[in-house]
């Protein structure tokens, strides 16, 4: 077991466990924790994205289940905020984490995303397959378990399936952050150790926009599984 | 952006930003905190009570609860309590409680608006300022205009119009607390200063020191409009 540690980032406090790195709490002015407690996902925050292909989504032990459970065409799974609603603001100190594993490894065409979205989410928008979305900060699995880095603010210099270097099995969880403290670096960890610390991401050009905390499978066409346990999503700002 | 502090306040160790002085996190035995995240007021803990043609509304979106009131010259109400007007929290047990609200509209002619907590029900049509129809109750508020004044009564000792000698904006957020550590000695805050120092607040001769939060915008009749915005309520107790 791990033990409670404190830690000090943007000049906010925040303790953590020493052993997985998780936050286990941000002593931050706004702090939303969703640890998908009980049968069914609570609609007054989030809200569910699917289409009628095979795809489902649940609550179910203590995650959040999305599933792609047939290859067929055109699927989406996903747990996104209420409405879709744009609330977080990236240049206030915002961070993003969420504890997950992706049990069944996304195949073929595939492609998982969680991290924060600059627009809604909508059916049949993909990240790696077309650049459907325009703004977007996520981790990424994309028909395997490569875990990969997409960061674009709808500017030139965008950053695309930036490796990580790191390939997750089915059978882990893992704890991801991302770091939006300094719009201009933002950092990405994975169990507490910071990857594709050789690129610079940013944000700048969103310094007008707010995002939204997602996690999603989604599938344009042909075949392709995949299954996400969601266990938690934390999502935290520095000021208001 | 703020910094983490600690404070140490009714032999409670509470942490707060020390730029906006949010208390970001008590470390009391009993915490409540209510950020309006989602599309829908949670009925789980809260009561939307609405009385008028028009109607006044009562509505939760991008992170806030907003209570407006219509021009029509009419009895209105748009106010927030708890679920079944329930009295949970013990003004006698270090109850402090803290609102960041933003009053959007500042309230005309006959528009009264109230946040703090009330020792009974939200009933329709009773007034604090333009009548004293409330019998137990410690409240900031706004009568007719942005000036802040405190109400309070324990139905033997009362404090009424008090003026806190500041003014509100449309469209600026402020952080109010009422601080209950000593109950014979209450305690005004607005943005981490205390206002109305002068004044010895008692509320020791409540029949029962049984209180809810409540969240008010309403007129008894005629013109008058208002729009509060409230971004988040924090309760704590130090004691069961």
């Amino acid at each position: 077991m791990g033990a409670t540690r404190a830690k000090w980032r943007g000049n906010q406090l925040a303790f953590y466990d020493g052993t997985t790195y998780e936050t286990v709490r941000p002593v931050a002015p706004r702090v939303l924790i969703e640890d998908f407690e009980g049968d069914t996902l609570n609609t007054d925050k989030w809200l569910y994205s699917s289409t009628a292909n095979e795809d489902t989504q649940a609550v179910n032990i203590g995650d959040a289940v999305l599933t792609f459970t047939a290859d067929v065409t055109q699927q989406e799974s996903g747990v996104l905020a209420a409405g879709n609603s744009l609330d977080w603001d990236p240049t206030k100190g915002l961070i993003y984490e969420a504890r997950l594993r992706l049990s069944v490894l996304p195949t073929l065409l595939t492609e998982a995303h969680w991290g924060f979205l600059g627009e809604a989410q909508v059916d049949d928008k993909q990240i790696c397959s077309a650049e459907d979305y325009l703004k977007e900060c996520v981790f990424t699995a994309d028909g395997s378990g490569i875990i990969t880095i997409n960061c674009d603010d709808n500017v030139a210099g965008a950053q695309h399936a930036v490796a990580t270097g790191v390939t997750v099995l089915a059978t882990d969880y893992h704890v991801y952050k991302i770091d939006i403290t300094n719009i201009a670096d933002i950092k990405f960890y994975i169990d507490g150790v910071g990857v594709a610390t050789g690129t610079t991401f940013t944000l700048d050009s969103l310094v007008a926009d707010t995002l939204q905390p997602v996690a999603f499978l989604t599938k344009n066409a042909d075949a392709g599984l995949g299954t996400m346990l969601l266990d938690y999503i934390r999502v935290w700002q520095a000021t208001r | 952006m703020g910094t983490t502090k600690s404070k140490w306040r009714g032999s409670q160790l509470a942490f707060y930003d020390s730029a906006t002085f949010e208390t970001c996190l008590p470390l009391a035995p009993r915490y409540f905190f209510d950020d309006f995240e989602g599309e829908t007021l949670n009925t789980d803990v809260w009561l939307a009570n609405l009385l008028g043609a028009a109607p006044p509304t009562v509505t939760v979106a991008d992170g806030f609860a907003v209570l407006t009131l219509t021009a029509a010259a009419q009895a209105q109400e748009a106010d927030i309590g708890a679920s079944g007007n329930s009295l949970d929290w013990d003004i006698s047990k270090g109850l402090i409680i803290e609102y960041r609200i933003n009053i959007a509209t500042l309230p005309t002619d006959e528009a009264e608006m109230h946040f703090g907590v009330l020792g009974e029900a939200i009933v329709d049509q009773q007034q604090i300022s333009s009548a004293d129809d409330v019998a137990e109750h410690a409240v900031f508020s706004f009568d007719g205009d942005g000036l802040c004044r405190i109400n309070t009564d324990d139905a033997t000792n009362e404090t009424t119009a008090v003026t806190t000698g500041i003014t509100v904006a449309a469209g600026v957020f402020h952080i109010y607390r009422i601080d209950f550590t000593d109950d014979a000695d209450v305690k005004f805050y607005i943005d981490g200063v205390q206002v109305i120092p002068a004044t010895t607040v008692m509320m020791d001769d409540i029949a029962s020191p049984l209180v809810q939060p409540a969240m008010i915008a309403q007129k008894n009749a005629g013109a008058g409009l208002g729009v509060v915005q409230i971004d988040y309520v924090k309760i704590w107790q130090a004691t069961r």
